[in-house]
């Protein structure tokens, strides 16, 4: 059932979309036909679109297929494959409470891997040397489902670990940020020497340093070949956020690392493909998706440089029927050939969130409905 | 320079460096008697008469305001402040010369005080409401710091500045400081000496200030409401749903008094989509009177992803998106009734509800609810108005006219002005 899609995925360029566009064609009409086949939801949604895969000629007719919007799987359980076939149960962590939740099988998670190696590699973050992990997220604990969590264990195996530390443990029935154990970890990194790898939230990380600079920690010397790799976005934490180049520039400031080992992320678990940046810090688009920008009002594709929806259309998920992803971000695309860091496929910037508007109105917005989950 | 010290104009830095001096000056200004009212009102009503209105019209235009709101929005709000109309609001409101002493019995005397000092927090969502808010705060008698709100413009500075131009006796009850809201360290300083803090703004705002503000010191919240219309089952919704589209028309849902869902007693689906069709043919009726404002971004983005949600369900017959072509307005039908907020300007949640599950349904967001545009036959009118009394809405109006108002109204079930002063008494010796 994924004949095409196992070749898109054993592509070794992943950034020559050009090469690899007639396997993507394939895959991509390949994956919505599995779906239209095992989903009833699915198929009624093209029927009501009139969509026939026919109409997929070329790349440019990508921005035809059917969208379903990401939150919509927040609602609603729709799977394209028996319900004993999933194998991993997947959710985000919900800015707003409520949670996405995504449902991968056996097929998915065997190309999700072929494409996460792939691009660990392609990054030269595979590595033999010892390293010590510092993980800022939740620490597990049994029957998590967490995406974030699941994705930093999966994380630490490309350089085999010598010690965990989490940022966030569990106490009692909640997690509680370890500011001692973090510092304490980091003071003992910093002695061994060894590199480090430090990974999850980047408003964890900023916190952190600003935590080290109020209390007057004289700045770590980290080995330099550690690396960050921050993803999730800055969630309810988004007004603190600052400049990219002034947060990589903290970050070697106080702790050592350089600004090129440092790599944010985009990664939904309603999607699946994971953007890293390429040392120039852009998210270039490898050969297992493509991103369409959408216009906010007639959802029309919009090109470069104009900001929208982002969308995404990939053959990566087989369990769900999510060939064409309308995300709640909104980004913007950019020509990648400009970028000069070595891959010439568009990188995409995300702008924020869709449905934060501060609306100038004394109504109750949907995006300012404090119930219980004020710390979602 | 954006602060206002004392009446004076000064920079937000001259402010805060005047800060440790602020607390004398107040309490200085707090023995002697509070200012008469005559004064307030005869300084109100000439603002009224001498304001730049095209001076204001061009900032809100630049703020992306449509021009017909402007002039609705500006009118309705000179007239509020003009001699005859805070008149009819002081009595109403606070009784009867209220600032003089009455006779409670033989040898007891009572009469209203002002709280003191009151610090404003001004939210933004209504142009202008700050310096209204100041005013209010003046009317009885108050000294009044101003947090101006972010993204307003200006306009609230404007006003004042203009009244304490007009009347300089007024000058010793206003301050206003230009700070973020962000500035913890400033703002607690600037509660500290204040008898009331009042406060306008969302939930998150809401709850900042319980956060800032000690026990000890008064909180007036204003906070942000849901309101919504109600249909019982009736021959024709034709008059009505034609009222209701202006309410959402022209107010684009920005006020709090504005309609974000409609529910119909219906246990038809048929029914339901018959009577969201022919309110999205009102709709176009009225919105190619009122042609609507630019939309921002983020805003339009909030629009077309709630749309494609429902849009998406629609596939699975939850739900139902009736929208214009060029994306102007909807009506969303939800099958199943929930009090949801909708993404405003022009779109509107419509649902199917039994009366006997309203209150429960409401009642899951009673601190939220404020008016309902109701729509029954006069006899229904006491039994439905009492169910919603109880889930917690104030307000019952008629299709149409849920949010026009009149002077002296209560502002969310209660007196502003009466929130704003103390009955003080005293006993006197024979």
């Amino acid at each position: 059932m994924n004949y095409w899609a196992k070749k898109l995925f054993s592509y070794n360029k992943i950034y020559d979309q050009k090469g690899s566009e007639d396997l993507f064609l394939e895959s991509i009409k390949e994956s919505i036909l599995h779906h239209k086949e095992n989903c009833q939801m699915y198929k009624d949604l093209l029927k009501s679109e009139n969509f026939d895969v026919e109409c997929l000629k070329s790349i440019n007719d990508l921005y035809k297929i059917p969208t379903i919007p990401a939150n919509f799987l927040k609602y609603h359980e729709v799977l394209s494959v028996k319900k004993e076939d999933i194998i991993v149960n997947a959710t985000s962590s919900g800015t707003f409470g409520q949670k996405s939740q995504v449902f991968l099988d056996k097929n998915t998670i065997k190309l999700a891997t072929k494409m996460v190696i792939k691009m660990m590699r392609y990054h030269k973050m595979i590595s033999l040397i010892p390293t010590n992990y510092f993980i800022l997220g939740y620490e597990p604990i049994e029957g998590s489902e967490m995406g974030n969590v699941q994705l930093a264990q999966a994380m630490t195996r490309f350089a085999p670990a010598k010690e965990k530390v989490y940022a966030l443990r569990p106490v009692g029935d909640k997690y509680e940020i370890d500011y001692f154990g973090i510092i304490n970890g980091l003071k003992r990194f910093n002695r061994q020497r060894l590199p480090v790898r430090i990974m999850g939230f980047p408003s964890y990380l900023y916190m952190i340093i600003n935590t080290m600079k109020d209390a007057g920690m004289k700045p770590l010397k980290l080995n330099k070949k550690s690396i960050v790799l921050t993803g999730g976005g800055w969630k309810k934490y988004d007004d603190l956020m600052i400049d990219k180049s002034e947060y990589y520039q903290l970050i070697e400031e106080y702790l050592g690392i350089p600004a090129e080992n440092c790599r944010d992320f985009y990664s939904a678990v309603e999607h699946s493909v994971a953007y890293p940046e390429c040392k120039n810090h852009h998210m270039h688009v490898p050969i297992w998706s493509r991103v369409i920008i959408r216009d906010p009002l007639t959802l029309e594709p919009l090109g470069y440089n104009k900001p929208g929806f982002l969308n995404f259309v990939s053959p990566l998920v087989s369990s769900q029927p999510i060939s064409s992803i309308l995300m709640g971000d909104l980004g913007v695309l950019r020509d990648g050939k400009s970028c000069g860091c070595g891959i010439e496929t568009p990188y995409f910037e995300v702008l924020g969130r869709a449905g934060t508007a501060k609306v100038r109105s004394c109504a109750v917005a949907a995006n300012e409905y404090i119930k219980g989950d004020q710390n979602g | 320079m954006d602060s206002l010290f004392r009446g004076e104009l000064v920079t937000k830095s001259e402010f805060i460096n005047r800060l440790d001096e602020y607390k004398e000056i107040i309490q200085d200004d707090l023995i002697k008697e509070p200012i008469n009212q005559e004064i307030v009102i005869e300084a109100l009503h000439k603002l009224a008469t001498e304001i730049n209105k095209d001076q204001i019209i061009e900032k809100l235009l630049k703020m992306e305001m449509p021009e017909w709101a402007i002039s609705i929005y500006i009118d309705q709000a000179i007239k509020s402040i003009e001699r005859e109309e805070i008149n009819k609001k002081l009595l109403r409101e606070l009784g009867e010369k209220p600032f003089e002493w009455k006779k409670v019995t033989d040898q007891i005397e009572e009469r209203k005080y002002p709280l003191g000092v009151i610090m404003h927090i001004g939210a933004g969502n209504a142009l202008g409401l700050s310096a209204l808010s100041v005013m209010e705060g003046l009317l009885t008698g108050n000294i009044n710091i101003l947090k101006l709100p972010e993204h307003e413009g200006g306009i609230s500075l404007d006003i004042l500045i203009k009244l304490v131009e007009i009347e300089p006796r007024l000058k010793p009850y206003i301050y206003v400081i230009n700070v973020s809201s962000k500035n913890e360290e400033v703002i607690s300083k600037l509660i500290e000496l204040v008898d009331a803090v009042l406060v306008w703004g969302g939930d998150e705002a809401i709850n900042a200030l319980r956060h800032l503000t000690p026990p000890t010191i008064k909180l007036i919240e204003w906070g942000h409401r849901l309101s919504f219309a109600y249909f019982t089952k009736q021959e024709s919704y034709e008059l009505d749903l034609e009222a209701l589209a202006n309410d959402i028309v022209q107010t684009d849902q920005l006020y709090c008094s504005s309609p974000q869902c409609i529910f119909l007693e219906t246990e038809s689906k048929r029914e339901l989509d018959e009577f969201a069709y022919q309110l999205f043919e009102k709709i176009k009726n009225v919105s190619s009177k009122y042609p609507s404002s630019k939309r921002s971004l983020d805003v339009q983005s909030q629009i077309t992803w709630t749309r494609e949600l429902v849009k998406t369900e629609e596939v699975l017959g939850e739900k139902k998106l009736y929208v214009d072509e060029t994306k102007e307005y909807s009506v969303l039908v939800d099958y199943i009734p929930r009090l949801t907020p909708s993404p405003l300007f022009r779109n509107i949640w419509v649902m199917p509800i039994k009366r006997n599950e309203i209150l429960n349904l409401l009642r899951k967001e009673k601190g939220h609810l404020q008016t309902v545009g109701l729509s029954c036959m006069k006899e229904d009118l006491d039994e439905m108005s009492n169910i919603f009394y109880s889930a917690g809405v104030n307000r019952v109006m008629q299709c149409g006219e849920m949010s026009s108002n009149y002077s002296g109204e209560p502002h969310d079930g209660e007196f502003a002005l009466l929130k704003y002063v103390r009955v003080v008494n005293r006993k006197i010796a024979k």
